[in-house]
């Protein structure tokens, strides 16, 4: 079946099965491989990516519901070189190791700080419970979260 | 109809590849395609927000031959207010029931039902339909829409048909909708000024959690005192969401003293019929049932 799907700006046509998720078709059909496939069962976040803004499991979303929608990936965050601040931000604070849950983590951030410029730690912490990590024990992941929110509030004042 | 038991893997489950796919986006559409396929034998599955249904598919135990996507289909989505309830079109996800000021106003438990619904990616996908045909005993919005007296408006290209949520189920995993009837709204009264409304969640992590035990409870106490109006449910103590009427009579036009309180929990003691799992025992979950009793029955005396 032929979906038209938007993804990080980019109208693209698939021809897939339609109940194929959508993380597959991202990552095999689009090539996009920065988002990645934890558990598969919607538990681990790993496949975040955004639909129209609001975050979602790609593993759980079957590819017909991609039609005419506007997805963004994690390759569609930094602007030219220029890393999206929460990318940035991951960097310098240490906010990732291995990186599987990186992905996810950067995108569940963005899209809490697209609605909420000044989040506490215990809303930071809600944002991401659906994103599970195994090497960082989450306090380097919130530091990144909170410096980000503050470059943030800087560059929309300025 | 009997929904899939979806705690059980099968092997003669078509291919993910394989399975027919319709996508509607008109209501009417949607009950002529599923009609049709009720009459040929070849029944249609919805898919709304497909966070059941996915995980399902994946861990090959429900896995159609024919889906009908419905998460475009108009008239099933949002939140109104008329003048003796509020109604949530069956594709309301728990994102839109956070946001949304109306329920905060009339039913603030149901916002917190959602807010702990898995986590923000599934929060911002699962319907309210899903969670109600899904039939989980665990589904977490079950015990507000119970405790409330909510009731279900259920489609087909037949009509409309209004049901009490209290009479939805008929067994585990078992509802009155038939193959080709969608969840099409439900409706929650709004509870008397000054009830005392709580929705309360015990699992091992707030969010992401399967619940072990959930509560919901409404209460208000007339001008002499006594216990005016109550409704009581849990969920995961028994094969289907529970409502407590025996424990709801102990208290019923009583004033609520410690004697009232401690005989009205040990009806609820009574009335929940749990199980062990592996997310807990029986004896616990009991326990737990009659603490949460207590509990709330002691800040309804106080309100
Ligand atoms: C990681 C994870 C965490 C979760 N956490 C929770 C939790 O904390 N609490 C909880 O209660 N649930 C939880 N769930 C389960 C699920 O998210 C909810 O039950 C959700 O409400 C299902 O809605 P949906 O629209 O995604 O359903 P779908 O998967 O689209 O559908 C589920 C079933 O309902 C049927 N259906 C859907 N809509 C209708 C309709 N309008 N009319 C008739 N039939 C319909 C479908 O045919 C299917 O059989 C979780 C799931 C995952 C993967
Ligand atoms: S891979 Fe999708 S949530 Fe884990
Ligand atoms: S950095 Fe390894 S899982 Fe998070």
């Amino acid at each position: 079946m032929k979906i038209d799907m938007k993804v990080n700006g980019t109208l693209h046509t698939v021809d897939v099965p339609p109940m194929k998720r959508l993380l597959d078709t991202l990552r095999d059909d689009l090539r996009l491989t920065g988002t990645k496939e934890g558990c598969g069962e919607g538990e681990c976040g790993a496949c975040t990516v955004l639909i129209d803004g609001e975050v979602v499991n790609s593993c759980l979303v079957p590819a017909i519901q991609g039609q005419g929608v506007h997805i963004v990936t994690v390759e569609g965050l930094a602007d030219g070189d220029t890393l999206h601040p929460v990318q940035q931000k991951f960097i310098e604070y240490v906010g990732t190791q291995c990186g599987i849950c990186t992905p996810g983590m950067v995108l569940a951030a963005k899209a809490l700080l697209d609605e909420n410029l000044s989040p506490t730690r215990e809303e930071i912490r809600e944002a991401i419970a659906g994103n599970l990590c195994r090497c960082t024990g989450y306090q380097k992941i919130i530091d990144s979260v909170e410096a980000a929110a503050a470059q943030m509030r800087e560059g929309a004042n300025a | 109809m009997p929904s899939p038991n979806p705690m059980v893997a099968r092997a003669d489950v078509p291919r993910r590849s394989e399975i027919e796919v319709h996508q509607a986006s008109r209501l009417k559409d949607a009950l002529e395609v599923m009609a049709a396929g009720a009459a040929e034998g070849k029944p249609w599955m919805p898919v709304a927000g497909g966070t059941d249904l996915m995980v399902w598919i994946t861990q090959r135990r429900v896995v159609p031959a024919r889906v009908i996507d419905i998460w475009n289909v108009d008239g099933m989505r949002g939140i109104e207010e008329t003048e003796g309830s509020i109604t949530l079109g069956a594709l309301t996800s728990y994102a839109e029931v956070r946001r949304s000021e109306v329920v905060a106003e009339w039913v603030p438990p149901l916002v917190d039902a959602a807010r702990w619904c898995g986590a923000a990616q599934i929060q911002s996908r699962g319907t309210l339909g899903g969670n109600i045909a899904g039939s989980s005993p665990a589904g977490d919005t079950l015990p507000v829409f119970s405790a409330w007296d909510a009731e279900l408006t259920l489609v087909s290209t037949a009509g409309a048909r209004v049901v009490k949520f209290a009479d939805f189920y008929t067994g585990y995993r078992q509802n009155l909708l038939q193959e080709d009837e969608l969840i099409l709204r439900i409706s929650i009264p709004k509870p008397a000024a000054g009830s005392l409304q709580v929705f309360h969640k015990v699992g091992t992590r707030r969010a992401q959690s399967i619940s072990k035990v959930m509560l919901g409870f409404r209460g208000h106490l007339g001008a002499d005192g006594t216990v005016e109006d109550v409704g009581i449910s849990f969920g995961s103590v028994a094969p289907i969401v529970l409502r407590m009427p025996r424990t709801e009579s102990a208290v019923r036009g009583k004033v609520l003293d410690t004697d009232t309180i401690d005989a009205a929990v040990r009806v609820a003691g009574d009335e929940v019929v749990p199980i062990d799992d592996v997310r807990s025992s029986a004896t616990y979950r009991r326990r737990v049932a009659q603490n949460l009793v207590r509990r709330y029955l002691t800040a309804l005396s106080k309100s």
